[in-house]
C-alpha cells in the first residue's frame, strides 16, 4: 500500500488486485472546539464501510449523523482521528454545496477542473460534452455559475466530480434541486458507471429509493450498520417526482415526543 | 508541465472572478482619491509650524499618508476576501490535483493586478490633487503598488488564520492606520522603531518621489524585505490550508 496524497496519513491506496475501490475500518472522527468550555461533538466512532468496484451503496441517517463528515473523510477532505481508510484509483467528489467560484462560467468551470485533473483540451471537451448532453444544461455553457438556479448548479457540481471519469465516485446529496427529468437521468448515468466498474458511494435521504442501491449503511450514534439490498427484499416502491421534491423537507418528522421518527419521503407534508 | 499549465489555468480563473466583480473595481478606483482628499485637507488644516516632522509641506504629506493607506488597506481587504470567496473552492482544486502553491500563485496573481489597479488610481489621484508637480510619478506608483502588494499578502495570511469578514477587515484597516501613522514620519518616531512597519519603506519611496522628485533607492531591498517575509507567510499558511486535511 502506498500513502495517498490526499487525506493524511493513514489514507493508503488499495492493493491493485482488491475488489474495493474504498475501505474505511474503525474510523473515528470528533470535532473539537477551539473555545475554552465548548463541548467536544463524537461524530464517528469506529466507523467501518466498503464500496466495491461496480457497487452503488448508500449512505443515510438523520440530519447531523456526520454522513458528509464520513464522505469528507473518504475523500480525503476531512482528517480522521483514528481508522484506516484505503481507496483505489482516482476518486470524484461532489459535496453538498457546490465549491465552485462564483464568477466562472460553466465552460470555464471545466476547463478549471479539467485543468487539476491534468485533462487535455480534448479530454475535457469530450467529458464537457458528454455530461452538459446528460444531465441537459448544455446552454447554459457560456453562463457565470453565480447566475444559475440552484438546480443547474447541481449539475455543475455533479459533473466536475465526474469529468474525469473516476474510479470511485463519493456523492453528498448529489440531486438536490434536480428536477424529475434529470433526476432520472442521474440514475440512468449511475447504471452506466456502475457498468463501468466504478464504485459509487451516495448519501441520500429518499428512503424510497433504497432499492437502486447494493448496499445501504446507516449512520446512527457514530456507527455505520450494513444492510444488503437483495432481490427479495420487501421493498418500498420506487421513488416518484414528488419524493424528489419534498427530499429536502421531508427526511424526517418529529412525533410528539421528540424523537425524529424516520418518515418515508412520500409522506411529507408536499403530500 | 502540466504545473505550469495548472498554474496558468489558476491564475485566469482568479483574474477572471477578480476583474468581473464590477462593485470591487468600483471602490478600488473610488476610495484612494477619496482618502488622499480627505486626509489632505485634514491635515492642511494644522499650521505649517513644525509640529510634524515632515519634508514637504503637511497637506502633501498628508495626500500622500492617504495615498499609502487607501491602497495598503484596499488591497489587504481585498487579499482577506478572496481567501474567504476562494477558501473551499481552492480546497477541492487541492482534492482534484491542484498543488497548494499553484494555487496559492493565483492568489498572488491576484494581489498584484489589484495593487496595480489600486496603485495607478492612487498616483493619478495624487497627480491631479497635489498642488505641486509630481518629480517621479513612476517611483510614486512603484511604492504605493509595493505598500498594495505588502498589505494584499498580508490579507492573505490574515484570511488564512481568521476567515471573518468583520473581523479581518477590521483587522486589517486598523493595522493599516497604525503602521501608517508610524510610516509618515508625522510625529518624529524613532527611524529603529517605524522602519519595522510594513508600510514604512513604500510611505517613504511614495513621499522622496512627490516630494523631492526622485527614488529613495535605499528604501527597495527592506520594502522587497517584507514583500519576501509576507509572500513566504502567505505560501506557508495556504499552502498548509489547502493540502491538509481538515474540517473542511
Amino acid at each position: 500500500m502506498a500513502t495517498d496524497r490526499t487525506g493524511g496519513a493513514r489514507a493508503t491506496t488499495v492493493d491493485e488486485g482488491s475488489r474495493d475501490a474504498v475501505r474505511a475500518t474503525g474510523v473515528e472522527k470528533t470535532y473539537d472546539s477551539r473555545l475554552p468550555f465548548a463541548r467536544s461533538v463524537e461524530v464517528l466512532d469506529g466507523a467501518a464501510l466498503r464500496v466495491e468496484r461496480g457497487q452503488v451503496v448508500g449512505i443515510m441517517g438523520e440530519n447531523g449523523s456526520g454522513k458528509s463528515t464520513l464522505v469528507g473523510i473518504l475523500a480525503g477532505v476531512v482528517d480522521h482521528d483514528a481508522g484506516e481508510v484505503d481507496r483505489a484509483g482516482t476518486v470524484g467528489w461532489c459535496p453538498q454545496e457546490p465549491r465552485l467560484y462564483d464568477r466562472l462560467t460553466v465552460d470555464e468551470t471545466f476547463e478549471l477542473f479539467g485543468r487539476a485533473y491534468g485533462m487535455t483540451d480534448g479530454e475535457i471537451a469530450e467529458a464537457r460534452e458528454w455530461l452538459t448532453d446528460v444531465l441537459d444544461f448544455e446552454r447554459f455553457r457560456d453562463r457565470q455559475i453565480r447566475h444559475l438556479s440552484g438546480g443547474n448548479r447541481q449539475k455543475v457540481n455533479l459533473s466536475v466530480a465526474l469529468m474525469h471519469e473516476p474510479d470511485l465516485l463519493l456523492l453528498d446529496e448529489p440531486y438536490t434541486g434536480f428536477d424529475w427529468e434529470t433526476f432520472l437521468a442521474f440514475w440512468d448515468l449511475t447504471e452506466e458507471l456502475r457498468a463501468r466498474g466504478v464504485g459509487v458511494a451516495i448519501i441520500s435521504h429518499i428512503i424510497n429509493e433504497r432499492d437502486r442501491f447494493d448496499v445501504v449503511y446507516e449512520l446512527h450514534d457514530g456507527h455505520l450498520h450494513r444492510q444488503e439490498i437483495g432481490d427479495d427484499d420487501d421493498l418500498d416502491p420506487a421513488p416518484t417526482a414528488d419524493d424528489v421534491a419534498c427530499e429536502r423537507t421531508a427526511s424526517f418528522v418529529d412525533d410528539g415526543a421528540g424523537s425524529g421518527q424516520r418518515a418515508t419521503a412520500g409522506q411529507g407534508e408536499s403530500k | 508541465m502540466s504545473g505550469v499549465t495548472r498554474t496558468v489555468a489558476g491564475i485566469r480563473a482568479s483574474t477572471r472572478s477578480f476583474v468581473r466583480e464590477p462593485f470591487t473595481v468600483v471602490l478600488l478606483v473610488a476610495l484612494p482619491a477619496l482618502s488622499i482628499q480627505i486626509y489632505g485637507v485634514g491635515m492642511g488644516q494644522f499650521p505649517d509650524v513644525g509640529i510634524f516632522a515632515v519634508s514637504g509641506s503637511v497637506a502633501t504629506v498628508g495626500r500622500i499618508t492617504g495615498a499609502v493607506f487607501a491602497t495598503g488597506a484596499l488591497a489587504g481587504v481585498l487579499g482577506l476576501f478572496q481567501m474567504i470567496s476562494a477558501g473551499y473552492t481552492d480546497r477541492r482544486l487541492a482534492i482534484c490535483g491542484f498543488r497548494g502553491v499553484e494555487l496559492v500563485a493565483a492568489r498572488f496573481a491576484t494581489v498584484a493586478v489589484a495593487s496595480a489597479v489600486v496603485g495607478v488610481v492612487a498616483t493619478l489621484s495624487l497627480v491631479i490633487l497635489v498642488d505641486d508637480p509630481i518629480g517621479a510619478p513612476v517611483a510614486a506608483f512603484g511604492g504605493l503598488a509595493l505598500a498594495g502588494a505588502v498589505y494584499g499578502l498580508l490579507g492573505i495570511v490574515v484570511g488564512s488564520v481568521l476567515p471573518r469578514e468583520l473581523e479581518g477587515s477590521l483587522l486589517l484597516v486598523i493595522l493599516a492606520d497604525v503602521d501608517n501613522v508610524f510610516a509618515s514620519g508625522l510625529f518624529g518616531i524613532e527611524e529603529n522603531i517605524t522602519q519595522f512597519a510594513p508600510l514604512a519603506h513604500p510611505h517613504a519611496i511614495v513621499t522622496q518621489a512627490v516630494v523631492e522628485g526622485s527614488l529613495a533607492t535605499e528604501h527597495l531591498a527592506p520594502a522587497a524585505g517584507h514583500l519576501g517575509v509576507f509572500a513566504l507567510a502567505g505560501v506557508a499558511v495556504y499552502t498548509y490550508q489547502v493540502e491538509s486535511g481538515g474540517d473542511a
